[in-house]
């Protein structure tokens, strides 16, 4: 399920509690190591986001700056307007969950749940109530007695996620919780937590490096590189329509096509394609082109020829090479694989999708993508793919 | 994870701010507890007539032909105790590791019988030993070595103990046994390069506890390095201080230069817990 | 069998002076059977003094080395994990800890004795007389003061590690979930630790229990604690029909040890529930 399908089939956000969550202009540095470098986005209330980004993005400091465990050197943090920077961690109001070691070893389950509400003062009996209560939520109502060191990573991931809930916070804060677990797991529990924040409404960030996860789980997905926000939108949007070289590069895969912009559109694989706000828009472009935005058709003046095959299913990969000497990835469904083999002559053309236009390498007419699949490209790599 | 490991001390900087105040609070005092004898013991040992300075103890050091030989017991000593330890503990705490697992738990809990029957009662006992060994190799002090091995059993039998764990020698010996290898060659020369660290920590423990033993041998009446400096210092204390700070220079960093070696290869909780023997403590 | 050099080293430097002492304890001067040497060192107030003098002083310098420790280990585990200042710490430690007996007593002499830098210091600064000051040394109490020296150094080293093994994660999840430093240290880091702390304790108690050289550089006449009282079994002339009273007193340290062993032993075990 998507998020989309998911969001419509939901409660209406409006519905949802949670507050509306500002950043403005955060920054913060190690020395020389800006690990942000002016970050700005607006969260709305009941909204679940996720801040995607490789190893030193920035989207942990983020993080960790709403939670109030670290200091921007610069920039605010507003929840309902209200500037919380100066607010000490234990007095914001927000649910964090770790990527690892989230428990308290020495408590169990109930207990470690039940943390907050006795950080709050709340009586004995109301405390297990409410911690019981929320076990069985997360699915864990019989391990109640269990001491983490009992439990599974992802129950202990599970527990860590409740504890949060326990307090009621105003944001839910999300580190890469799954990072840790196995992937069978990680599947389960994804779902997991979208559920429960649907149906809690807690406005939610979510850290994490693997794209798969971030689109499954999110309302918008916030990409991060160097500190800056790359772009902020649903995640169809994010990857159908890349603001940026590094967002269409990171989110899936990508081809680097030679091509020729002039006014709105751009002449590439003998096919004419609209531009994407904030493509280049004149003269000779480096394209960025997704796998399954190439048509392939056996024709024996073509511009390209087969040179591998991996089927995969429901889809087909191919390598072609095309005439000027380009290894392009193309990804077909399997049906109209069917008429083609290794070294078949094929045209090759665009379907009918925007794509985004980038500033041409010096002298370099864009480059071939590799990576998976077969050993003929020699030429450097362009196609990229989110870290995993 | 070096995101986290960086941000050790969690919370902002007006946090901080009182944390750091009491961690230094709490360095500059008990600091202070274990720094002043130190200095103490410069001054004491450097001081001239007339509250000049002078390194008149410390030359005089040469001077007393007994304190000069007793050093060189100690350090023969020493080396005795370490080489007979290594020949001792290495072979047969590999072999068990390898093929007799069951006897580990009982390997190990004599190895830290040592610390439940201290020096001062095994002294009571260790009459008729003795008596054997001046028989057997004379009235030289260096028969002592027999007995600080089982002195620094506890010690090394953790650091070597710490090595062997860190390191799959299971998996190592089957590969070089399956290769050919003899039994004696896997453990020259696989085993032990792989445990150096281990076998360099168990080493500096057990010179430290050699060079600094006085029961045993003060009441069987040998004349260690420790011995003769007290009956030095008993006329000349300043001579027997300088040579104490002295020997407590030489340790740290004999130490410090054997710690930062280890620490380069491993993670830092590793080095120390072949320097805390007793930490974690018997598995009864 | 590969093993039987170390076992039959261990039994014959280790086995056989213990069996000595042991059986030695219920023999008579003639060999025979006897529970008279037990009943000596039992009927005795010197001897029973000394027993309580070496659990005083063990209890009392563990509690102050484990205490003041356990603060150290904390101060010097909030610093980088591989920089240089904690590296010289647990060398330091390392190095002190083994600090022998002989070498701490003269440490402490340069100090606190006669000629001691403090005890000049406070004469020149307070007009408090040398003399009288700076015998204390030689006391009791001035064993404690001692012994604590190599106490702090000792609990450092056995310390450190437990609190190594507190995940910033926990404290991070207390003050997210509205707890201060207060609630942290009582209900996460503290229970978290206790084991290792009480462990602790009982380590440098038997430490100290069974010194022997610090003890004996200082104090030259009395025995206040029972090493010092085997001393005189070993030195000095031994009054007839009592030479094996000696042993009776050394198996009576071997017991103490031994019953402080097993309490650690048993901690270690079921100290903590919830321990992985």
């Amino acid at each position: 399920m998507t998020s989309e399908m998911e969001r419509t089939g939901g409660p209406d956000r409006s519905t949802r509690s949670g507050v509306a969550l500002q950043l403005v202009e955060l920054r913060r540095s190690w020395g020389a190591v800006h690990a942000l470098d002016g970050l700005s986005l607006d969260i709305a209330a009941g909204e679940l986001v996720a801040f995607l980004g490789p190893s030193g993005c920035g989207k942990t400091t983020a993080l960790r700056i709403i939670a109030g465990l670290d200091e921007a050197d610069s920039g605010e943090v507003l929840v309902e307007g209200e500037d919380i920077s100066r607010v000490r961690a234990s007095r914001r109001g927000m649910g964090m969950v770790h990527q690892a070691y989230s428990l308290f070893p020495n408590m169990t389950a109930r207990d470690n749940v039940a943390f907050g509400l006795l950080m709050r003062k709340v009586g004995k009996v109301e405390r297990r109530r409410r911690a019981n209560d929320l076990l069985e939520l997360v699915g864990l109502g019989q391990y109640a007695n269990r001491y983490p060191s009992q439990m599974s990573g992802g129950q202990q991931q599970r527990v860590a996620l409740a504890r949060a809930l326990a307090i009621e916070p105003r944001v839910l804060l999300l580190d890469e919780p799954l990072s840790a677990l196995d992937a069978k797991v990680r599947g389960e529990l994804r779902d997991e937590i979208r559920r429960i924040q649907l149906e809690v409404g807690t406005t939610t960030v979510f850290v994490t490096h693997d794209q798969e996860e971030a689109f499954a789980l999110a309302d918008r997905v916030a990409v991060m590189n160097l500190g800056l926000l790359e772009q902020v939108a649903p995640p169809t949007e994010i990857y159908q329509r890349p603001r940026t070289a590094f967002v269409a590069e990171f989110v899936g895969l990508t081809n680097r096509l030679p091509g020729v912009a002039r006014g709105g559109t751009v002449d590439v694989l003998d096919s004419q394609a609209p531009l994407l706000d904030g493509s280049v828009e004149s003269g000779d472009v480096t394209v960025l082109v997704r796998p399954e935005s190439i048509r392939v058709t056996p024709s024996p003046d073509g511009n390209a020829t087969v040179a591998a095959m991996s089927f995969r299913g429901a889809i087909c990969l191919l390598r072609i090479r095309l005439t000027a000497g380009n290894i392009v990835l193309v990804q077909v469904p399997s049906a109209e694989s069917a008429e083609l083999s290794l070294g078949t002559a094929v045209r090759a053309t665009m379907r009918a999708v925007s794509v985004l236009a980038v500033p041409a390498a010096n002298g370099q007419e864009g480059r071939s993508p590799s990576g998976e699949g077969a050993a003929e490209g020699q030429d450097s790599s362009s196609a990229t793919r989110s870290a995993s | 994870m070096a995101r986290l490991a960086k941000a050790r001390t969690s919370g902002g900087s007006r946090r901080t701010g009182t944390r750091t105040l009491v961690r230094w609070l709490v360095l500059t005092v008990i600091g202070a507890y274990l720094l002043v004898p130190l200095l103490s013991m410069l001054d004491f040992s450097t001081r001239g007539a007339g509250g000049s300075r002078t390194l008149e103890a410390w030359t005089a050091i040469g001077s007393y032909p007994e304190l000069l030989s007793a050093i060189a017991v100690s350090l023969e000593l020493a080396v005795l105790t370490v080489v007979g330890m290594l020949c001792l503990l290495v072979p047969t705490m590999v072999w068990v590791h390898l093929r007799l697992p069951g006897v580990r738990r009982t390997m190990e809990f004599v190895c830290l019988l040592p610390l439940t029957i201290p020096a001062i009662v095994l002294v009571v006992g260790l009459s008729p030993v003795f008596a054997w060994l001046t028989y057997f190799f004379g009235d030289t002090p260096l028969v002592l070595a027999f007995v600080f091995v089982v002195l620094v059993l506890p010690y090394a039998y953790r650091a070597i103990d710490a090595g062997l764990r860190a390191v799959d020698i299971e998996t190592l010996s089957e590969a070089a046994l399956g290769l050919g290898a003899s039994w004696w060659g896997t453990l020259f020369r696989i085993v032990i390069p792989s445990i150096r660290g281990a076998l360099l920590s168990a080493a500096v423990l057990s010179i430290a506890l050699v060079m600094g033993e006085y029961t045993i041998a003060s009441l069987l009446n040998y004349n260690t390095l420790q011995v003769v400096l007290y009956q030095v210092g008993l006329r000349n204390a300043a001579v027997s201080v300088a040579v104490s700070l002295a020997a407590l220079i030489f340790g740290f960093v004999l130490l410090f230069v054997v710690s930062s070696a280890g620490s380069r290869r491993r993670g830092a909780a590793r080095e120390e817990t072949t320097l805390a023997p007793l930490e974690g403590g018997l598995p009864l | 069998m590969g093993v039987a050099p170390f076992f039959g080293f261990v039994a014959i430097f280790l086995f056989w002076p213990t069996i000595i002492v042991v059986a030695g304890a219920f023999q008579s001067s003639t060999g025979q059977l006897t529970l008279g040497n037990i009943t000596t060192v039992l009927g005795s107030s010197t001897y029973l003094e000394a027993f309580w003098g070496s659990i005083r002083l063990s209890a009392e310098t563990a509690l102050a080395g484990g205490v003041l420790g356990a603060l150290l280990a904390w101060a010097v585990a909030e610093g980088a994990a591989d920089g240089v200042f904690r590296r010289q710490v647990v060398a330091m430690s390392g190095v002190l800890a083994q600090f022998g007996g002989v070498m701490l007593a003269f440490a402490f002499l340069a100090t606190f004795g006669y000629s001691g830098v403090v005890t000049l210091a406070l004469q020149r600064v307070a007009g408090v007389d040398p003399i009288s000051s700076g015998g204390w040394i030689y006391s009791f109490t001035g064993l404690a003061v001692v012994y604590t020296f190599f106490q702090i150094p000792l609990m450092v080293l056995i310390f450190l590690p437990a609190i190594d093994g507190l995940q910033v994660q926990w404290r991070e999840a207390s003050d997210n979930l509205g707890g201060g430093s207060w609630a942290y240290w009582r209900h996460v880091a503290g229970p978290i630790l206790l084991p290792s702390f009480v462990g602790g304790l009982l380590l440098l108690f038997v430490s100290a229990f069974s010194a022997y050289a610090t003890a004996a550089a200082l104090i030259s006449q009395g025995s206040p604690i029972v090493p010092l009282q085997i001393r005189t079994f070993l030195t000095s002339e031994v009054v007839l029909g009592q030479a094996n009273v000696g042993k009776a007193l050394a198996l009576g340290m071997v017991v103490v040890v031994a019953v402080v062993m097993s309490l650690y032993a048993w901690l270690q075990r079921k100290g903590a529930k919830w321990r992985v």
